[in-house]
């Protein structure tokens, strides 16, 4: 009861003119951003970044939030139509979604996708809503020693159990911690890796990070290795027969089911339960042979499990500060913009933004379906935009984000490098998230070290001793020594 | 990047990345105050896990288990077209405004994709950044260079 009095006093927040117009503005931007080729929601979020530079936190979250889902919503037509999948969590979107485009059902691909997206967003939302409020009460409990702990359990998962390679993964996720120990040191006040550039005492931006990594890095990609890319147009009608509608009900609310609770996991992340929400369909189906082919389940659950993760990534991100995806690291960077420290005490302190934000997020969801419903034309036609002005455009925004921050020449110098670097990830396929993750949580988890240390006395079994951390540390260690061990008893005798 | 060369170069890196952060950690001053973690204790795991990380790179390289091929072939002028276009802009915006630099940028940037039809795409550049900068500037209060702009 509780929650839903809290609640209501959110929608009172949310449904006022001028925030509803930042839903709104936020929904619409989102998605046009989130259609572009190449550019997925964390881009997005970074790139829109500068628009609420001058708005007033409560105001800017909830545009922040339209963003976030209108860009999950534009990737999904992306991924259907060009096959160019904006992040990794769109690529099981791509492949069926594709393939029913070029069946010229790319009309109902895209319809079941929306469809899907609105019923696992507001079931996530739901479930955010409900399980927001015991989080905070556990995340109470916590001190230093459990956030730390946790803290390397995030850093586990993003890199170890996420991508397809350990290895890449563990390179991004230390090159992240070491971008994070650039600046000065919180606690010591000793510059760090400055290289005497006084520009990096305040160590590097995320933002600068996402824009580098992301634009810069893409870009270069792109115009080395893909310079064209087919838009298949839509044919046929425009919307999903009763059959379509029969086939897709049960995928969406599957996917939501994989979707939401995998991402609310301190774990997170939103391509794992996409793949298992495609494994789950193509057993599932009575139409197997169409898997591969364009079969609808194969996009309309991924796509639900898609959305509902990324409902589900803001359960460990506003309850305990903990991102756990590339777009959590950027909105965790924004609230920190604010002075704000998502967390169990931003509910206790700031419940109008809070609650705002979550009654923000079912708003912008219905926004989102008559956006995408009958817009859906216009969005293709964005589409259309060449590649060489697309990818011009695109560097002119990450131009303008990476120096409306500070203003400063040198955060430009510094995205030119991040952007090389970003390339050469691209090319060899290291994955990105985990730089963020790293970069963000790195100084974080230092400070919880210490001041756990401090507790203790400098005793290091705190980790050990409390049950809590305890646990987490042992989940950590089971993640990393369990899947090599498995491989190395099950050894296969055909080397793949 | 060859084929071949790639790989290494990316271990080599890492490798690399990793001694400047070991090596920087003990140019830094200060002692632990309470525990064992100074400001020198989180630089010194980092460097050597990022050196560790990177011979396993070069092992796995050298092995060729690693690191997939990239697809399809490489475009070679496209990089220095895209980075001389950043590094110009990046030179330009504080004297000329952003307005101007965003516009060279799109140009070199468009080149760098192959379209050559200059003087369209002078147009199109010259007008998107004008519209960004009203928007973002006028229109949004954003601080932003406007060159000769800034005398409207």
């Amino acid at each position: 009861m509780e929650t839903l009095a809290a609640l209501g006093q959110g929608f009172a927040v949310a449904a006022q003119p001028v925030h509803l117009l930042f839903a709104f503005i936020g929904a619409v931007l989102g998605t046009a951003v989130g259609v572009l080729p190449g550019i997925g929601p964390a881009l997005t979020v970074a790139l829109l970044l500068p628009v609420t530079y001058n708005l007033a936190p409560t105001a800017s979250f909830i545009m922040f939030c339209g963003v976030y889902y209108g860009a999950m919503y534009g990737g999904s037509t992306t991924s259907i139509l060009i096959k160019t999948p904006g992040e990794s969590a769109s690529i099981i979107t791509a492949l069926e979604g594709h393939q029913m485009a070029r069946r010229g059902r790319g009309a109902a691909a895209l319809a079941t996708a929306a469809v899907g997206s609105f019923v696992a967003g507001t079931l996530a939302t739901v479930g955010l809503t409900f399980l927001a409020p015991p989080m905070v009460s556990v995340a109470l409990a916590f001190g230093p020693a459990e956030y730390f702990s946790l803290m390397l359990l995030a850093f586990t998962t993003v890199s170890a159990v996420l991508g397809e390679s350990r290895l890449r993964g563990a390179i991004s996720l230390f090159f992240g911690l070491g971008l994070g120990l650039i600046g000065i040191d919180t606690q010591t006040g000793q510059a760090r890796f400055t290289l005497g550039q006084p520009a990096l005492l305040d160590g590097i931006g995320v933002v600068l990070v996402v824009v580098g990594l992301f634009a810069v890095g893409e870009t270069l990609y792109a115009a080395s290795r893909e310079r064209d890319a087919e838009v298949t147009p839509i044919r046929g009608s425009v919307w999903m027969t009763p059959e379509e509608w029969r086939r897709s009900w049960k995928p969406w609310l599957r996917g939501t089911a994989f979707g939401f609770p995998i991402g609310a996991l301190p774990a997170g992340g939103a391509e794992i339960p996409t793949f298992l929400s495609y494994l789950a369909e193509k057993r599932l189906t009575k139409h197997p042979e169409e898997f591969g082919k364009g079969a609808i389940e194969g996009v309309a659950g991924p796509e639900a499990a898609n959305n509902a993760a990324a409902a589900g990534v803001l359960v460990p991100l506003l309850t305990l500060g903990l991102p756990t995806s590339a777009t959590a690291a950027i909105l965790l960077a924004a609230f920190q913009g604010y002075g704000l420290q998502p967390g169990p005490l931003l509910f206790e302190q700031r419940p109008d933004l809070v609650w705002g934000l979550i009654a923000s997020l079912y708003i912008g969801n219905v926004m989102l379906l008559i956006l995408n419903l009958p817009l859906a034309p216009l969005w293709v036609r964005l589409l259309m935009i060449p590649r060489p002005q697309l990818y011009g455009g695109i560097l002119v925004f990450a131009f303008l984000g990476a120096y409306a921050a500070n203003n400063s020449v040198a955060d430009l110098v510094i995205l030119m490098v991040i952007g090389l670097i970003g390339y050469v990830m691209r090319l060899y396929d290291f994955p990105a998230a985990p730089v963020l993750v790293g970069m963000i949580l790195g100084p974080l988890s230092e400070q919880q070290l210490r001041r756990a240390l401090a507790i203790s006395q400098g005793d290091p079994s705190v980790f050990v001793t409390r049950p809590i951390a305890a646990s987490l540390v042992a989940i950590t260690i089971a993640i990393l020594i369990v899947p090599p061990l498995l491989s190395r008893i099950m050894r296969s005798p055909v080397k793949a | 990047m060859g084929r071949e060369v790639g790989p290494l170069a990316v271990g080599a890196g890492v490798t690399g990345l990793g001694l400047f952060f070991l090596l920087g950690a003990l140019t830094i001053p200060g002692e632990a105050l309470y525990a064992a973690v100074g400001p020198r204790a989180y630089p010194t795991v980092i460097g050597a896990g990022l050196i560790a990380l990177g011979v396993s790179f070069l092992i796995a390289a050298r092995r060729g288990t690693e690191f997939p091929a990239a697809a399809g072939p490489a475009e070679r002028g496209a990089i220095p077209w895209i980075l001389g276009g950043l590094v110009l802009a990046t030179a330009l915006i504080t004297p000329l405004g952003f307005p101007v630099a965003a516009t060279v940028l799109f140009l070199f940037a468009v080149r760098g994709f192959g379209s050559r039809r200059w003087a369209r795409n002078v147009l199109y550049g010259a007008v998107l950044s004008l519209v960004v900068y009203v928007v973002f500037a006028r229109a949004l209060g954003i601080s932003l260079p406007g060159g000769p702009l800034d005398r409207w």
